[in-house]
């Protein structure tokens, strides 16, 4: 409120502070303009001119010139040049506008962890700014091309470390505020109450059930056992190509991007979903020689087949022949990687045992363009390979309320591997925010020795 | 659209046989621009992947070729993935999700 008063007032001393400071420099040259169209006006008017009247006329004349002169000039000045105050006026306003962002960001974060949020105050901030990033991104343009379809002869385009910064642009205050109010509007309201008895037994017996699941469920360990975590330290010491598995292979620098905060590439989510394809296709003719218990027929579409499909469609993509080898129909789940505008992962699938397309995201977000474009694909897939159109009767959209949420803005890549590897065996999601540390870790093991460490 | 009729030579100790006839391979961004080679059906694609980069002007490693949808890998040939004349490869870049500090 203030500033906006102080920066209202401020153009009207801006005129005159600019005429005291800034004399006009071209008054030389109007003196001398000044005199030439004084003397042919003079000589005009009057055949013999007086010598005093033509000395005033040419004064007043002067005079005049220069104030229209100077008047120019400041006006012109007062367009190109800044108030000499203006700097530090601007650093004020920027550095208030900080405060009263770092001020809502401190309420906004308490709030948050009142209500169930676990991590600290800076990965809160990077959350933040990541959510406001996303949604900046979606609001621009929900088919935004991702880079995998920017021209290669362009300069390199990606983002340079300091335009990753500039993200916090996004979460400016009033998207603070509005997220404030948001959240207090969800904790004021009472629970939703069921629709009916019937719905209500339902529901408690879920829970219970859950509640049994989770306690069969052991929860994941904090770190490896030490002699695995020399074997990871000793994977991350090394250089060049790390480890294979069918056509992916993984380098130092891929590697390298499961140490702490930082952000996942295809080539490591391409890397866990060969080691998932080829433990489902390993257990089909070995059966029960597998480690984490029953795998299903899955098979897994690496991550570009959804900016394929998004960014050119099932025909101009020549998606048909991605799967001339094998039929999606006979399988139990189709797992997808789901890039976002290249900078978010998520976890879909087509469950063809329960009827499902299903959507995971860690950072919960509106995600119909997934079921949209997926419902798209299947149908088209179905008219290629069966010549029928596909029958969507008893298929629901999934996209469950206690998907486990990311609380940092870099660790969507590892919640969307552990999404679709406990996807391809069916089971339940036993992890959340807290687990990332030693997921990060264990996934370098499973992908530097190309298989899954066995966990009861 | 580019077109470039480069004939990629062939690798040391290779059978001349007429399985070993020449393709047109279509190397396509998303897009939409597409580039031409002839490679023979023994000749590593990797000579194909290095030849495009350079066109391009992209390091080999910062860009992934699809066949398919699959990788190709270093050693794969034509024959090896059984490619047929005026078939198409894919090209991709590096994908990244996430916000790092």
């Amino acid at each position: 409120m203030e500033q906006a008063a102080l920066s209202s007032s401020f153009p009207s001393d801006q005129y005159s502070t600019q005429a005291l400071l800034n004399p006009t420099h071209g008054s030389c040259s109007t003196l001398q303009s000044a005199s030439m169209t004084g003397s042919t006006c003079v000589s005009h008017s009057a055949a013999l001119p007086h010598r005093q009247t033509r000395d005033t006329l040419l004064a007043d004349s002067m005079q005049q010139c220069r104030k229209a002169e100077e008047m120019h000039n400041m006006l012109s000045q007062r367009k190109n040049k800044e108030h000499i105050y203006a700097w530090k006026h601007k650093a004020k306003v920027r550095e208030d506008r900080m405060k009263d962002r770092e001020a809502v960001m401190k309420e906004l974060f308490d709030l948050r962890r009142a209500s169930g949020f676990k991590s600290n105050y800076e990965d809160f901030k990077s959350y933040i700014d990541y959510q406001a990033r996303l949604q900046h991104l979606d609001d621009r343009d929900t088919l935004s091309p991702s880079a995998s379809l920017t021209d290669l002869r362009l300069k390199e385009d990606t983002p340079s470390l300091s335009h990753r910064h500039s993200f916090s642009d996004y979460a400016d205050l009033p998207f603070l505020e509005n997220a404030k109010k948001k959240l207090l509007r969800t904790l004021a309201s009472p629970p939703t109450k069921p629709f009916s008895t019937y719905e209500w037994l339902r529901q408690e017996a879920r829970k219970k059930d859950e509640e049994i699941e989770r306690r069969f469920r052991p929860s994941l360990p904090k770190s490896l056992p030490p002699e695995m975590d020399k074997q990871v330290d000793i994977f991350l010491a090394k250089n060049g190509v790390i480890s294979k598995i069918a056509r992916e292979q993984v380098c130092d620098k891929d590697l390298s991007r499961l140490l702490p905060s930082q952000w996942l590439n295809d080539e490591l989510i391409n890397f866990y979903g060969a080691m998932i394809l080829e433990r489902s296709e390993a257990c089909k003719e070995n059966p029960g020689a597998n480690g984490r218990n029953k795998p299903l027929n899955v098979h897994y579409f690496n991550t570009f087949f959804w900016s394929k499909l998004q960014g050119e469609g099932y025909e101009r993509a020549r998606l048909a022949k991605w799967t001339k080898k094998f039929d999606i129909f006979s399988k139990d789940v189709i797992l997808i990687p789901v890039n976002h505008n290249n900078s978010h992962w998520t976890g879909a699938a087509i469950n063809f045992r329960r009827k499902r397309i299903e959507s995971y995201d860690s950072m919960n977000l509106d995600r119909h363009q997934v079921f949209k474009g997926l419902r798209h694909y299947l149908d088209l897939e179905h008219q290629n390979k069966k010549k029928k159109p596909f029958d969507f009767t008893g298929w629901v959209n999934h996209c469950p309320d206690d998907t486990p949420q990311q609380e940092n803005g870099y660790d969507c890549g590892v919640f969307t591997c552990q999404f679709l590897e406990a996807l391809s065996r069916g089971e339940m999601f036993n992890f959340s925010q807290r687990d990332m540390a030693y997921l990060r870790r264990r996934m370098i093991w499973e992908i530097g020795h190309a298989k899954f460490l066995d966990v009861p | 659209m580019t077109e470039v009729d480069s004939t990629l030579g062939p690798s040391q100790n290779e059978v001349k046989t007429e399985e070993n006839a020449p393709i047109n391979v279509k190397v396509v961004s998303s897009t939409g621009d597409e580039v031409f080679f002839k490679i023979k059906r023994n000749t590593k694609l990797s000579k194909l992947q290095g030849a495009y980069a350079a066109k391009v002007g992209k390091d080999v490693s910062s860009i992934r070729f699809l066949y398919d949808g699959n990788r190709i890998n270093e050693d794969d040939t034509p024959s090896s993935l059984e490619m047929e004349d005026n078939d198409t490869i894919d090209v991709m870049v590096e994908q990244v999700g996430g916000w790092a500090p």
